[in-house]
């Protein structure tokens, strides 16, 4: 699983079958600095995500094929949308 | 699923029986500052890319890589990506800060 921003949305009347009326978006993958890294994905999404939402990506095919049916070529689905990210406390917070 | 624009498409003289009667697509992946200048370039490494919708040279498709490529077909083919669609329109409009750094991450 990965954090990624949505910057867009796409559209597209021609697609594979299973894929109809599917939302699609359009989103980069996010570093722990909010730097952004890699090519722009399109993800499959039914969390209602905007424009600007931090969103949890999981690359676990089956999300796909459970909403979608069994020969549906897709992989990257939103699963969350992020309220926020924190620190982690290290080990000696932990101790105390 | 990556963004790619479709640069030209692939025969084969011999292929893996399961490979047989499969389209190929040969595509460039599209790079976020390239999908943010709507210049019709890509900027990724080339791949190819399985088909059954046959897009038309300079369109924008979306393919899905990794195993779930081979779903749709019915037998196991050795097919690691796939194009799932063809892009009509999209919207693409990143922070600005982010669009200055992706930028200067592809020089």
């Amino acid at each position: 699983m990965f954090l990624a921003r949505i910057d867009g949305t796409l559209t597209a009347s021609r697609k594979d079958h299973r894929l109809a009326g599917v939302r699609f978006l359009i989103g980069q993958r996010l570093q722990t600095d909010g730097s952004t890294i890699g090519e722009p994905l399109v993800f499959l999404d039914r969390m209602g995500a905007g424009r600007g939402s931090t969103v949890l990506v999981s690359s676990d095919g089956t999300i796909a094929r459970d909403w979608l049916g069994k020969g549906v070529p897709a992989r990257l689905v939103v699963v969350g949308i992020v309220d926020r990210v924190g620190p982690q406390p290290a080990v000696e917070d932990r101790a105390s | 699923m990556r963004l790619g624009i479709v640069r030209g498409r692939v025969v084969l003289s011999r292929s893996l029986p399961s490979l047989r009667g499969t389209s190929l697509l040969l595509v460039e992946p599209v790079s976020a500052a390239n999908l943010a200048a709507r210049n019709g370039r890509g900027g990724g490494k080339t791949l190819v890319v399985a088909d059954q919708l046959s897009p038309a040279a300079g369109q924008m498709i979306a393919l899905v890589e990794g195993s779930e490529a081979a779903n749709p077909y019915p037998a196991p083919t050795p097919v690691d990506a796939y194009c799932a669609l063809i892009v009509n329109d999209y919207t693409f409009q990143p922070p600005e800060a982010a669009d200055r750094s992706a930028a200067e991450g592809r020089r």
